[in-house]
């Protein structure tokens, strides 16, 4: 019984020595004058990380409109300048919303109503690489399997690997040479709308 | 007594390093418009001088327009001595009984002309 006693005293004071230590490892700061310790310094770790951006620079979005008289005759070509503003890997895209130049006249048999056309990319990054491709308009409409039909997304448009953000030259490019299919164009405006996309790549 | 507990924070910041200037604004999304016209217009197919049977006055000839409905209108033409076709005479204005004053060398001239 007395060894039992001796026992127990001793655990008690264990605990009491553990809670003492305890009680040394916080810090209490007081106020000037009124303790030793009148300021404590806390460490926070702030991690942050800045997410992939991109699309057009101001001013280098591919804007503008081309018109040709006689185009069946005479063919055209126009480059639009492209300033991306990607500050990792990019994909553009771009769509035609006819798949080619299409007139509102009435066509027939032996007229044809919707005149071909191709669509040039040529991006390039701040590093010297570059990515370029052509499709022809009817490959860029609706459900159009060219490599950068569509709209620009992660797996979607023309991939370029390395950040652009300088103005390195790229541009998109509509071009026809003069009209040579077997049935002939109908006399008339012929119009199409090509809307282009950036998408950041990872 | 009061005691004021004041406690002083170090902020160690650990990131990626930030892009000192602030991104530009930009566009995402872009349109251009692609405009053309072909003018309504008529030529000859394989165009090519043939001498017209007048026994048959038949003749092979093609005119091709990009319009539905072109114009014709024929004409006769003399034939000046330098092979160049002179003096427009409406072949309908002609008068039977002048048909024989033509000169030996006439042509019929006939013009395909789009319909505005």
């Amino acid at each position: 019984m007395r060894f039992l006693r001796v026992l127990i005293l001793l655990a008690l004071a264990a605990i009491s020595t553990i809670a003492s230590q305890h009680a040394r490892a916080q810090v209490t700061a007081y106020a000037v004058g009124q303790g030793a310790v009148n300021s404590v310094d806390v460490g926070v770790e702030v991690r942050a990380s800045v997410l992939g951006r991109c699309g057009f620079a101001t001013g280098g979005a591919p804007s503008g409109s081309v018109d040709q008289a006689n185009f069946d005759q005479s063919g055209f070509t126009k480059d639009f300048a492209i300033q991306l503003n990607c500050t990792g890997a990019s994909r553009i895209a771009v769509s035609s919303a006819n798949g080619g130049m299409a007139t509102t006249e009435a066509g027939g048999t032996g007229y044809q109503t919707k005149a071909p056309y191709n669509v040039a990319l040529y991006v390039a990054a701040d590093n010297g690489t570059n990515a370029t491709a052509t499709c022809a308009a009817a490959m860029l409409s609706a459900g159009g399997t060219c490599s950068f039909a569509g709209t620009a997304g992660t797996a979607t448009g023309l991939r370029l690997a390395g950040a652009s953000t300088k103005a390195n030259g790229s541009y998109l490019r509509v071009s026809a040479p003069a009209y040579s299919g077997t049935d002939m164009l109908a006399a008339g405006r012929y119009a199409d709308t090509l809307t282009v996309t950036v998408s950041v790549s990872p | 007594m009061t005691r004021t507990l004041l406690i002083s924070a170090r902020i160690a910041l650990v990131a990626a390093p930030l892009a000192a200037a602030a991104p530009a604004a930009a566009n995402e999304t872009q349109q251009i418009a692609v405009y053309g016209s072909v003018a309504s217009r008529c030529w000859v197919a394989d165009p090519a001088r043939m001498t017209i049977d007048l026994a048959a006055m038949s003749f092979r000839g093609r005119a091709i327009c990009n319009q539905a409905q072109p114009v014709l209108l024929t004409e006769l033409r003399a034939i000046g001595p330098d092979g160049l076709l002179v003096e427009r005479l409406p072949a309908t204005d002609m008068p039977a009984s002048l048909v024989s004053s033509l000169p030996p060398r006439t042509a019929i001239e006939i013009v395909v002309s789009p319909q505005i």
